[in-house]
């Protein structure tokens, strides 16, 4: 402990450098502008701004395009809450409640909250990356195919918990979901599956997609078939937390900080699935879940921070052991490596310097976003005063680039526009999107551990049973199924949104 | 809303009926563990079961919840057809006219027809959205836009 404090303290000298700091802030802005554009999220930006750090020192380097990572978190965050058209994609199920609050005029509380639970979930996990880093590396290690699977079944048994009162309606949107996570190649076989001869299907449909067609274009199609429904862009009266939201935002913080990281640390799994199942968590363990959905100030709290706190976590398997826990992980792994910085087991002997910098310029860049974002939350709600109908289609525009520069395919556009369909069918329908959304994430995950499980066990399924982890997993999905089950049975149906 | 919930379910069926078809031509099992169609074919089973249900929920269950049993007016279907037209148009064309010819259109189209905004703003921010969108988006952050026949 005391040597990691040592370290770190070496790390902070060198972080807080004044160019490491320019570097930092230049990170944070331009990650929080490209952020803002829907459907350009972490990788695409970090990818788009990788070349612009080639010409920097390996410490500034590496620096820069964290905060650049950070930065497009928070940028996400913004189009999320305002329009319910997230920037990128861990920030999608903060629209739901995010969106609702700025419908009730609560924009700026929902945009405050999200930035200290960005903060918090950011700087605590900081620390946790720096002192707990070797023994939970050494957990994560554990989790072979079964434990993921497993983790997987309860995490799909949490999203019961989100379909409100209605089991129905929820596992429908859970099973579409996952059918939807079955098209492309089969991962094991590689065989075509599900595509219907149609090539562009090949490599799945993406995430990025189907969440600003299902968010994104269903929440302008509902907005412009029923004019009364539109945005309320004169009640901007409430732009501070009040003492109740301070009170009922503190448990989710905290709850996301330590859940985010854990789930971070997991390889495989990441922001997004941090902040889908703390909102699933927050839902589950409310004493009022009818609130969620329509304006809770905790499902706003709680996935920000989870996804933040992921983030720092998912650095710690590539800081340790090589591991890119995510996407945009991998592209910081590439990154390191073009910068003579080869992630793993050696990293801290051989560059400890540079990667001590780098942990504290992590602490450096949640200060940075936060003195940025707070005072720029005014700025951003005023573009709420536009006329609607000029901000749709401005939405819509921006909406289309994103799509198209996901892989520089116009077939993008033709899912958009059917997963926008989708969407605003869900809406009317009274199916709620979160459930979709979540096990199209999953989906593929369950399925690689499941199948990879069996192949250990050549097709014994009691290898899900004998691991302790994956054992308890199991025990708790089944305990989450028969609580959703009784919880559905007891219920009058009512409305859910989502 | 019965009604649309009972399409909805049967629409729903059709689609597991075809997940189902598509799975059974794939390898169920190996001798390594579950094939390409073990996943397809049990969820197109639970998608089956589900929409079932949601067709005898919709027939013999308790009414649906009020907020859901708003009736699509004739303009607001027409409002929502124009927006998907729109993209449909934009997904068709995006690749033969270029970018920016295709997003002034686009942006044209729905701030005009769809936004009843005045000709002249229509325009300005049709031609913003479509020409400066791409010296942003091109030219500054490097997103390849598509360049189209007549060559902008």
């Amino acid at each position: 402990m005391g040597d990691s404090l040592t370290l770190l303290m070496g790390g902070f000298a060198a972080a807080l450098q004044p160019e490491n700091l320019l570097f930092a802030f230049a990170g944070c802005f331009l990650g929080t502008l490209v952020g803002v554009l829907p459907g350009i999220g972490p990788s695409a930006t970090i990818a788009i701004l990788l070349p612009a750090t080639f010409a920097l020192p390996p410490t500034a380097s590496i620096i820069m395009l964290a905060a650049i990572y950070y930065g497009t978190q928070y940028g996400g965050t913004i189009t999320s809450v305002l329009f319910n058209t997230p920037g990128e994609a861990a920030s999608a199920i903060t629209g739901v409640d995010g969106h609702a609050m700025a419908r009730q005029g609560r924009a700026g509380a929902a945009l405050t909250v999200a930035a200290i639970g960005s903060f918090i979930g950011g700087t605590v996990t900081t620390f946790a990356l720096a002192f707990l880093g070797p023994p939970l590396g050494a957990l994560a290690l554990r989790f072979g195919p079964p434990e993921f699977f497993s983790l997987m079944v309860a995490s799909l048994m949490l999203t019961a918990s989100l379909s409100g009162q209605s089991l129905l309606r929820g596992m429908l949107s859970a099973t579409i979901g996952l059918v939807l996570a079955m098209v492309g190649t089969d991962p094991v076989m590689g065989l075509p599956r599900l595509t219907f001869g149609e090539a562009n299907l090949l490599d799945g449909i993406g995430f990025v997609v189907v969440i600003m067609g299902l968010f994104g274009v269903g929440e302008i199609l509902a907005n412009i078939e029923d004019p009364e429904r539109r945005f309320a862009q004169a009640e901007l009266t409430r732009l501070r937390m009040t003492r109740e939201d301070w009170r009922r935002s503190a448990g989710p913080i905290a709850r996301g900080t330590v859940f985010g990281f854990a789930i971070g640390v997991i390889p495989g799994l990441g922001s997004v699935s941090a902040a889908f199942m703390s909102y699933a968590m927050e839902k589950q363990i409310s004493r009022e879940p009818g609130r969620f959905g329509h304006g809770a100030i905790e499902g706003v709290a709680g996935p920000e921070t989870a996804n933040n706190a992921a983030a720092n976590g998912a650095l710690l398997p590539l800081l340790t052991l090589g591991i890119p826990g995510s996407g945009v992980v991998a592209i910081l792994m590439g990154a390191f490596m073009m910068n003579g910085l080869v992630p793993g087991p050696l990293l801290f002997q051989e560059h400890g310097d540079v990667v001590w910098a780098v942990i504290a310029s992590l602490y450096i860049g949640n200060v940075m976003l936060l003195v940025l974002n707070l005072p720029l939350i005014p700025i951003w709600l005023a573009v709420l005063r536009i006329p609607y109908p000029v901000l749709f289609a401005l939405i819509l525009g921006f909406t289309v680039v994103g799509t198209y520069s996901l892989s520089n395919s116009a077939f993008d556009l033709w899912l958009l526009a059917a997963f926008g369909v989708l969407g605003w069918l869900f809406r009317r329908l009274d199916i709620p999107l979160v459930p979709l959304t979540l096990t199209l994430i999953l989906g593929p995950l369950m399925e690689g551990g499941l199948r990879r499980s069996l192949e250990m066990s050549q097709g014994d399924f009691m290898i899900l049973l004998e691991r302790p982890i994956s054992a308890g997993c199991l025990a708790l999905a089944a305990l989450l199924l028969l609580h959703a089950a009784w919880s559905a049975w007891r219920a009058a149906p009512q409305p859910t949104v989502g | 809303m019965r009604l649309a919930w009972q399409v909805a379910g049967l629409a729903l069926l059709a689609l597991a009926g075809l997940v189902g078809w598509e799975g059974v031509g794939l390898r169920y099992w190996t001798s390594l563990g579950p094939g390409a169609g073990f996943f397809p074919v049990w969820l197109a089973g639970l998608l089956a079961a589900l929409a079932l249900g949601m067709v005898a929920q919709a027939r013999f269950g308790r009414p649906v919840a009020a907020a859901a049993q708003d009736r699509l007016s004739r303009a607001g279907a027409m409002r929502v057809a124009g927006v998907v037209g729109a993209l449909v148009a934009v997904a068709a064309l995006l690749e033969p006219l270029g970018f920016r010819l295709t997003m002034t259109g686009f942006l044209f189209g729905l701030l005009l027809l769809l936004g009843r905004q005045r000709l002249g703003l229509a325009a300005a921010v049709a031609l913003l959205g479509g020409f400066g969108g791409h010296a942003v988006f091109a030219g500054l952050l490097g997103v390849p836009l598509p360049i189209g026949w007549l060559g902008i």
